[in-house]
């Protein structure tokens, strides 16, 4: 079941890249947590029940594929969209490659435009 | 002792009766006989095929003395009218004349094996079938700084095992080769390349000869490019790693410019006047020239690494084409695209080859024209171009 209004959270370390994030999604009708920390965004995403984890790879403390591993390890986040979003495409190839069967997961190479998140976002979560 | 003239052949002969002194000297000269005869017998079985006619000729030297004197001392046929083996010694010594010139026996060659021996640079050890040291040529008295009187004659394991750590076994090996360092009090440690031969003429006991070969200038050469290789590498490494870092710095503010740009011209931040609007799209447009620059900077420097290895596994062609197309559809759908992947009905089940690259190069194919597609649809076709080749 979707939240209503829907719930994105927003793993982000850069606070510009944060804030636009949440800025595009507040604007498409979400609500917004953020988390600029891989160690809490650990251990809260999981419990937020959200529809949409925007997933930065490079954060400090857990790494954003950990982070993905441990929510698709909960069945309460197993099926989850992702956006994986990441500013090294070696690292997006990478994990391209290692999850090639995983359903529900996007990887991006930033940047990303916000047209792209706004109609992304949408079209993930009313779709599900 | 009287002198006769024969009235028959006209010659004069020394009639030289035997006295005492004769039978001794007949054991004397067979006894020299006999062994040279026994000698030359024994070459004969043990030498080369190709030595074998040189020394029957020489056996057909000898044996002529034998028989005249033979003749003349048993007394078989008296009428003999005189001694002939000095008239056969005289054909003894054509005929090893005759072979001297023919076999080449003053060639050179046997001393030039010897001054070869004598005068490279590589050291040789020759060992007897016990490993006692029979011989060694200047380089070998150089290098292990030896004195030839002071080695000839004793064990290798005690002369020359402290210094070559080798084992006995080894040294019966023929063909054995090791690379080695020796390390002599006040000199750079030698590197040095053993090579093991064992002697096997059957004409004599056997043994095995020891070839040492300085190689350490090759070895320093080979190190020097080892490090060189190593640092060159290490340069492309950091090369790499830079770019990846650089472009990962450069990306994010670019992405917060791209984002911040796109927010104030969707008026997410309040109204703004069609001037400001034109100026925002012209920030918007050299941000994402800048970013493509970022990105083919990266694409080179992962190229350059070589880090790219494909990896051969079967896999089903549809069912990765299917749910790569399935997560791609969600790109087009976001833009309002029509998506469509064709399969061509005769591709095979199973086919070999690296699934993830093939899914990469779908990803990054498709999801590109997606994102430069403003109208319309992507389509992307998989057929068979030939016999040989499927195409996207």
């Amino acid at each position: 079941m979707r939240n209503n209004p829907p719930l994105a959270a927003i793993v982000e370390d850069d606070l510009f890249l944060a804030d636009i994030y949440s800025d595009t999604l507040k604007g498409a009708g979400f609500d917004v947590t953020l988390f600029h920390d891989g160690e809490i965004a650990m251990q809260e995403v999981k419990k937020l029940n959200s529809d949409l984890i925007v997933l930065d790879l490079n954060l400090p403390k857990y790494s954003g594929i950990e982070i993905y591993r441990d929510l698709r390890s909960h069945p309460e986040t197993a099926e989850t969209w992702v956006l994986i979003v990441t500013a090294n495409p070696a690292q997006a190839a990478e994990l391209t490659k290692s999850e090639v069967d995983a359903q529900n997961l996007l990887i991006l190479s930033k940047p990303i435009s916000v047209d792209q998140l706004d109609q992304l976002a949408q079209r993930l979560v009313f779709r599900k | 002792m009287t002198l006769n003239l024969n009235p028959t052949t006209g010659l004069i002969t020394l009639d030289n009766p035997r006295g005492w002194w004769f039978w001794p000297h007949v054991a004397y000269a067979y006894t020299f006989l006999l062994l040279g005869t026994y000698l030359l017998l024994q070459e004969y079985w043990t030498k080369k095929e190709v030595y074998r006619s040189q020394i029957f000729t020489n056996i057909v030297a000898i044996l002529l003395p034998w028989i005249s004197n033979g003749i003349i001392v048993s007394g078989v046929f008296p009428n003999v009218p005189f001694d002939f083996t000095s008239l056969t010694f005289s054909v003894t010594v054509l005929i090893l004349g005759w072979n001297f010139l023919r076999y080449g026996f003053l060639d050179l060659l046997p001393v030039a094996h010897r001054a070869i021996v004598e005068s490279i640079a590589d050291a040789v050890i020759v060992l007897d079938t016990d490993l006692r040291i029979v011989d060694l040529n200047p380089a070998a008295w150089e290098l292990f700084r030896l004195k030839n009187n002071q080695v000839i004659g004793k064990s290798f394991e005690s002369v020359l095992q402290p210094k070559i750590q080798i084992g006995l076994q080894a040294l019966r090996q023929h063909g054995y080769h090791k690379q080695i360092t020796l390390e002599t009090t006040g000199q750079p440690v030698k590197w040095l390349d053993l090579y093991i031969s064992s002697l096997r003429d059957p004409s004599t006991q056997g043994g095995h000869i020891i070839t040492l070969r300085d190689v350490t200038s090759l070895k320093e050469n080979e190190a020097a490019l080892a490090i060189a290789r190593d640092e060159a590498m290490q340069a492309n490494n950091f090369k790499t790693q830079l770019l990846a870092n650089v472009s990962h710095e450069l990306r994010t503010p670019l992405g917060v410019i791209m984002g911040y740009t796109d927010l104030i011209m969707r008026k997410s931040y309040g109204q703004i006047n069609e001037k400001q609007a034109a100026t925002l799209g012209r920030i918007r447009e050299s941000t994402e020239y800048l970013d493509g620059l970022v990105s083919e900077l990266l694409d080179q420097a992962q190229l350059d690494s070589g880090k790219l290895q494909l990896v051969e596994t079967p896999f089903e062609p549809r069912e990765v084409f299917g749910k790569t197309a399935n997560q791609l559809s969600v790109l087009a759908e976001a833009k309002k695209l029509n998506f469509q992947l064709i399969i061509s009905d005769d591709l095979p089940n199973s086919i070999v080859g690296d699934s993830q690259r093939i899914k990469q190069i779908l990803v990054n194919l498709i999801s590109n024209a997606i994102k430069f597609t403003e109208n319309g649809g992507v389509t992307a076709k998989l057929f068979k171009a030939d016999a040989a080749r499927w195409k996207i």
